[in-house]
C-alpha cells in the first residue's frame, strides 16, 4: 500500500513539473498523451505493487504468431527427417 | 532547436555495443541448446549474414537522409499507414524496452543480489536510462564513447583470464547438427544479434555528421560486436561445455564465475557483471528512445521530452508482467522473438525499401 | 539588498549634474554626498590672493600616494604663477602621467574613490583628476594554495594592476588584449577579461563579455561572486570554472586559447572555459619529464576514482559481495568487525563525517595549531575510536585512503565535489550493492557528459573523443609533440609550433 502511495505521489509531482510549461505553450495534444501515459504507467505500477496479476501483453502477441511458428515448426521437422 | 548531432565514432561504437547488448548474456544458451559445439559456427555465419541485413538498413537509411526512422516510415507509406506502423513499432520497442529491464532485473536478483527485489534494480535502471534520453543523444552518445574503454578493458581481461581453462575437446565433433537446425539457429542468433540494428536508423544517417564514415562504422561497429559475441560464444563452449552452457541460464555469467588467477584473483564476476550492464544500457537506451521518438511522431508532438517519463513508468511495470517466469522468458526468446524480429526488423523495412523504390523515394542529389 | 540599491541610485541621480563654476560651492556638494567622511582630504590653495581665486585638491587618504600628490601637484601650483587656465595647468604644470579632464560630479566620485586625485579651479567648470592611486597592497608573494617543486614561485595579489602585469610579464605580445567592465553597483569592481587575440576564440570572448554585462548586482568581492553568475551549469556540483593563483597556470592557459577574468580584490583568477581534465593537471606537469608526469597524471585519475569510490566499494563488498574477497582477507574482516555494533554503511558514515569535521576545522583553526590539531584529532579518534569496537581498522584505513586522495587534486574545486558525491554513494552503496554503485557513478557519468561549459563539452577530449588532444590529457607527450592547441576550444589558430629537429640527428643525415 505503501508504495501505491508512493507511486501516486510520484506521479502527482511528475505531472506538476510538466504540465505548467507545456500550459503555457497551449500544448493540449501534448498534455492529454502524456497525462493518459503517466496514468496508465502508474496504474501497471500500482498493481504491479499490490501483487494484481496483470496478464502478459505477450499473451496477445504469441497467440497471433503459434500458427507461424507451427508452420515453421513443421519445417524444420521436415528439414531434421531429412 | 539545433539538431543534436553525432560523431561518425560515435555512432560506430554505439552500433558495437548496441549489437552486443543482451546478446551477451542469454545467447550462447539460446543457440548451444539447439546445435551444440556448432553454436560458435553458427553465431559466424550469422555474423556475415548481418552484414547483408545491415546493408538493407543502409540503403533503406539513405534514402531518406534527413528523416528519423518514423518520420521515414510516414513519408515512404503514407501518412496512415505509416501512423499505424509507427504504433506497432512503438509498443514493439517498449516491449523489448520493458523486457530488456527484465533481464536486468531477473540477473541481478538471481545470479548477484537474491534478497533485493528485481524491482528495486529495474527501478534503478529505468531511472539511468530515462535521464539518459532526458539529455538527448548526443549526451549519450558521449557516455557511450567513455563506457566503450571500460567494456573494451573489462572484455580483454575476461578473455585472458578465462582463456587457461580452455579445453579443446569440447568444440569437437565440428558441424554435427544438421543443416536445418543450423539455419533456425543462424535466424536465431542473428534476431538477437543484428535484426535489432534497425533501430539505429533512429540516428541514421539523420543525426551523424559524416555519412559516408558512418556507413562504414555501421559496418565496422556490428563486425567487431559480432567479434565479441562469437569470442563469447567459443569461451563458453570451450571451457563449460556445450551441455552446462545450453543448461544456464546467463552462461557468460557462470563463465566469468571459472575465474582465478592465483589465490587472490578470484569471484570478480561482479566487476565483469559490468561489461553487460554496458551492453544492455546501450541497446535499452536505443529501444527506450526509438520508443519515445516514434510515439511523438504518432502523435506529432514537436518536443518528445515530457513523453519519457510516463514510457519509462510503463516500461518498468511491463518489465515486471512481460514473463511470469525464466521459462516463459526462455521460450519467447527461443521461438516467438525471432519471428517478432524477422516480421518487424527485416521484412518491415525490406519492404519499406521496395515501396520507396517504386514511389522513387531518393535522397536529393546535390 | 533592493533597498540600499533604492537608495544609491537616487543618490547618483541628485548627483548627476555637472560642476558648478563656484569652488565653494562643488565643495560643499561634495563633502555633503561624502559624509563629511574624514578620509577625504581637501586642500584648498590660493592662487590669485587679488582675485580671491582658489584652487582645491582633493583626494582619499590612503588611497592616494600622498608624496605624489604634494611633488608633483601642490608644488608644482604654487611654483606657478601666472596662468591659471585648466589648459596651462594641463599642459606645462603638473607632472604625473595620466591626466583626464572632469565635468560630471558623477565621473568625479568615481576617481575620486578609485585613488585619483582631483584638481578643481575656481570658475572653471572642468576639474582635472590625477593617476595617483596608490593603495597599501601586498607583495607578490609565493602562491599558499598551489605550490610546486619545480615553477615559478610568484603567486597573483589583490591589486588587478599587480596580475594583469604579471601576466604581461610572461606574455610580451601585442595581441595579449584586456577587456575590462565595471561591475556592482556599489562597490563598482574593475573586472578584466585577458585573451590572446587571435589565439582565443572570438564567438567565446563575445559570450564572457556578454554574460559579464549581465551581471546586475550591487556587490562583486571576489571572483567566486562572478563565477556563480556566469557558469554554465548552475545546478552541477562540478565546476565549470577553474581558478588559480598562480601566473603560469594562466599564461598557459591563455596559450591554449583560454580566457582568463581578473577581478580586484582577490588573487584568484577565473579561466573559462575550464574542462574536467584542466582539473587533474598541475602547472608542474610540464616543468617536469613528461614520463613522470604521464604517470602521475594517471596517479591522479586513479586518486579521484579512489576518493570518489572507495568507501561505497567498502561498503558495498563487505554488505553484499563478500565472496569477492579472497578467504584470508575476509576472515580477518569478519574478525575486526566482530565487535563493531554498526552495520557497514553506519560505520562508513561515521567516519567520514568525523574525517570531514576534523578537515575543516582544521582549516579554520588559527595556523599555528591547525594542522597539530588535525593530526592529532585523526590519531586519537581514529585509534581510539578501533580500540572501543565503534569501528573496524580496515574503515579508518579506507576513510584515511579516501582522506590522501582527495587532495591529489592540483585544483581544490573538484576535490569538494568528490566530497559532496562520496556520501550519496556510499547510502546507495548500502542498498544496492555495487549496481548501486554503478549506478551511481553512470548517473555522474551521464551528467558530466551533459554539461558544456561555454560550448565547449566538459569532458572532451575524452567525449567527444579526439585524438589529436590526447597528447595533453590523460597522457602528457612531450613539448616537442604538442604542435597543436586544443580543438574545440579555438578553432582558428590551431598551430602551437613546428617539429623540433635536434642538430645531431641532421648532422648526422647530411653525413
Amino acid at each position: 500500500m505503501l508504495t501505491v502511495i508512493c507511486i501516486i505521489v510520484a506521479s502527482i509531482i511528475i505531472a506538476f513539473i510538466f504540465i505548467p510549461s507545456l500550459l503555457k505553450i497551449k500544448d493540449t495534444k501534448t498534455i492529454v498523451i502524456f497525462s493518459l501515459l503517466l496514468l496508465i504507467g502508474a496504474l501497471l505500477n500500482s498493481l504491479n505493487a499490490l501483487n494484481i496479476h496483470v496478464p502478459s501483453p505477450l499473451i496477445p502477441l504469441v497467440m497471433i504468431l503459434s500458427p507461424l511458428k507451427k508452420i515453421l515448426d513443421s519445417w524444420r521437422e521436415g528439414g531434421t527427417r531429412k | 532547436m539545433n539538431k543534436e548531432m553525432i560523431s561518425s565514432r560515435q555512432f560506430t561504437i554505439i552500433t558495437l555495443l548496441c549489437s552486443i547488448g543482451t546478446a551477451i548474456l542469454i545467447i550462447p544458451a539460446s543457440i548451444t541448446n539447439d546445435v551444440q559445439q556448432d553454436a560458435w559456427i553458427v553465431a559466424s555465419i550469422g555474423v556475415i549474414f548481418s552484414l547483408l541485413i545491415i546493408k538493407l538498413f543502409i540503403t533503406l537509411g539513405k534514402r531518406t537522409p534527413s528523416f528519423t526512422f518514423p518520420q521515414a516510415i510516414e513519408k515512404i507509406v503514407g501518412k496512415f499507414f505509416g501512423k499505424a506502423i509507427n504504433l506497432c513499432f512503438t509498443m514493439l520497442m517498449l516491449l523489448s524496452a520493458g523486457e530488456l529491464l527484465y533481464f536486468i532485473g531477473i540477473f541481478m536478483k538471481t545470479e548477484i543480489m537474491p534478497e533485493t527485489p528485481s524491482m528495486s534494480f529495474v527501478l534503478l535502471f529505468g531511472i539511468i536510462v530515462m535521464y539518459a534520453a532526458y539529455l538527448g543523444i548526443e549526451v549519450f552518445a558521449r557516455s557511450a564513447e567513455i563506457l566503450f574503454p571500460v567494456f573494451a578493458f573489462i572484455f580483454i581481461v575476461f578473455v585472458l583470464c578465462i582463456s587457461p581453462q580452455i579445453d579443446i575437446g569440447n568444440v569437437q565433433p565440428i558441424l554435427e547438427a544438421s543443416p536445418s537446425s543450423m539455419v533456425f539457429s543462424t535466424i536465431r542468433f542473428m534476431s538477437l544479434f543484428s535484426f535489432p540494428l534497425v533501430i539505429l536508423l533512429i540516428v541514421f544517417p539523420s543525426n551523424v555528421d559524416v555519412q559516408e564514415s558512418a556507413t562504414k562504422g555501421f559496418y565496422i561497429g556490428a563486425m567487431i560486436g559480432g567479434v565479441v559475441l562469437v569470442t563469447v560464444i567459443l569461451l563458453s563452449i570451450l571451457v563449460l561445455g556445450p551441455t552446462l552452457t545450453s543448461s544456464r541460464t546467463f552462461p557468460s555469467y557462470a563463465l566469468a564465475q571459472r575465474i582465478s588467477i592465483g589465490d587472490f584473483l578470484q569471484r570478480i564476476e561482479v566487476i565483469m557483471a559490468a561489461m553487460w550492464i554496458t551492453t544492455i544500457y546501450i541497446r535499452m537506451f536505443m529501444y527506450f528512445y526509438a520508443s519515445v521518438i516514434s510515439m511523438a511522431q504518432v502523435f506529432n508532438i514537436a518536443n518528445h521530452r515530457p513523453l519519457i517519463i510516463p514510457l519509462g513508468m510503463i516500461s518498468m511495470g511491463l518489465s515486471q508482467v512481460i514473463h511470469p517466469t525464466i521459462i516463459e522468458s526462455n521460450l519467447y526468446n527461443q521461438e516467438y522473438w525471432p519471428i517478432l524480429a524477422t516480421i518487424f526488423m527485416v521484412l518491415l523495412p525490406l519492404m519499406l525499401l521496395i515501396i520507396a523504390m517504386l514511389r522513387h523515394i531518393k535522397a536529393p542529389s546535390n | 539588498m533592493s533597498v540600499s540599491k533604492g537608495n544609491d541610485t537616487s543618490h547618483i541621480n541628485a548627483t548627476e549634474d555637472c560642476l558648478h563654476r563656484s569652488l565653494a560651492k562643488n565643495i560643499k556638494i561634495i563633502k555633503q554626498t561624502l559624509g563629511n567622511s574624514d578620509d577625504i582630504i581637501i586642500r584648498q590653495l590660493v592662487i590669485d590672493e587679488a582675485q580671491n581665486q582658489s584652487i582645491a585638491i582633493l583626494y582619499i587618504d590612503g588611497l592616494s600616494d600622498k608624496t605624489a600628490i604634494s611633488d608633483a601637484i601642490i608644488d608644482k601650483l604654487l611654483l606657478n604663477t601666472n596662468d591659471f587656465t585648466i589648459e596651462h595647468i594641463k599642459a606645462s604644470c603638473l607632472t604625473i602621467g595620466d591626466v583626464k579632464d572632469i565635468t560630471q560630479f558623477m565621473t568625479l566620485y568615481q576617481t575620486l574613490l578609485n585613488g585619483d586625485a582631483v584638481i578643481l579651479i575656481d570658475n572653471c567648470v572642468t576639474g582635472i583628476a590625477t593617476n595617483t592611486k596608490h593603495a597599501k597592497d601586498r607583495a607578490v608573494m609565493e602562491p599558499s594554495t598551489e605550490s610546486v617543486i619545480r615553477g615559478p614561485r610568484e603567486a597573483f595579489t589583490e591589486t588587478l594592476r599587480t596580475n594583469t602585469a604579471l601576466i604581461r610579464r610572461k606574455i610580451k605580445s601585442p595581441n595579449l588584449w584586456i577587456k575590462s567592465r565595471i561591475i556592482g553597483e556599489v562597490t563598482q569592481t574593475d573586472v578584466s577579461v585577458m585573451y590572446i587575440n587571435g589565439i582565443a576564440s572570438d564567438k567565446i570572448v563575445a559570450e564572457v563579455l556578454a554574460r559579464l554585462d549581465r551581471i546586475n548586482t550591487d556587490s562583486i568581492l571576489e571572483s567566486g561572486y562572478i563565477e556563480s553568475y556566469i557558469q554554465d551549469a548552475q545546478l552541477s556540483l562540478f565546476p565549470t570554472i577553474y581558478n588559480t593563483e598562480r601566473p603560469d597556470v594562466i599564461a598557459g592557459e591563455l596559450l591554449d586559447g583560454k580566457i582568463a577574468i581578473l577581478v580586484d580584490g582577490t588573487p584568484f583568477v577565473l579561466v573559462v572555459p575550464a574542462l574536467f581534465t584542466s582539473f587533474l593537471q598541475s602547472a608542474e606537469d610540464y616543468y617536469q619529464n613528461w614520463m613522470v608526469s604521464t604517470l602521475i597524471r594517471a596517479l591522479r585519475f586513479f586518486g579521484i576514482s579512489l576518493a570518489l569510490v572507495a568507501p561505497s566499494l567498502y561498503v558495498a563488498i563487505t554488505t553484499f559481495h563478500q565472496e569477492m574477497l579472497p578467504t584470508p582477507m575476509l576472515i580477518s574482516i569478519a574478525s575486526q568487525r566482530e565487535g563493531v555494533p554498526f552495520p557497514a554503511i553506519v560505520e562508513a558514515l561515521i567516519m567520514e563525517v568525523a574525517f570531514e569535521v576534523l578537515r575543516e576545522a582544521g582549516l579554520r583553526m588559527p595556523r599555528t595549531i591547525g594542522p597539530a590539531v588535525s593530526i592529532v584529532g585523526t590519531l586519537v579518534i581514529g585509534q581510539a575510536a578501533v580500540e572501543a569496537g565503534v569501528v573496524s581498522a580496515v574503515m579508518v584505513i579506507i576513510v584515511a585512503l579516501t582522506a590522501i586522495c582527495s587532495f591529489l587534486f592540483p585544483a581544490y574545486g573538484l576535490s569538494n565535489t568528490v566530497r559532496v558525491l562520496r556520501f550519496p554513494l556510499m547510502i546507495i552503496a548500502s542498498m544496492f550493492g555495487l549496481f548501486g554503485v554503478m549506478f551511481g557513478v553512470m548517473i555522474i557519468l551521464l551528467h558530466l557528459c551533459s554539461i558544456r561549459t561555454f560550448g565547449v563539452p566538459y569532458l572532451s577530449p575524452f567525449a567527444p573523443f579526439i585524438l589529436k588532444d590526447q597528447k595533453d590529457a590523460f597522457i602528457l607527450f612531450p613539448r616537442k609533440a604538442l604542435l597543436t592547441r586544443p580543438r574545440l576550444i579555438n578553432q582558428k589558430n590551431m598551430v602551437r609550433g613546428h617539429r623540433y629537429i635536434a642538430i645531431k640527428r641532421r648532422n648526422q643525415r647530411d653525413g
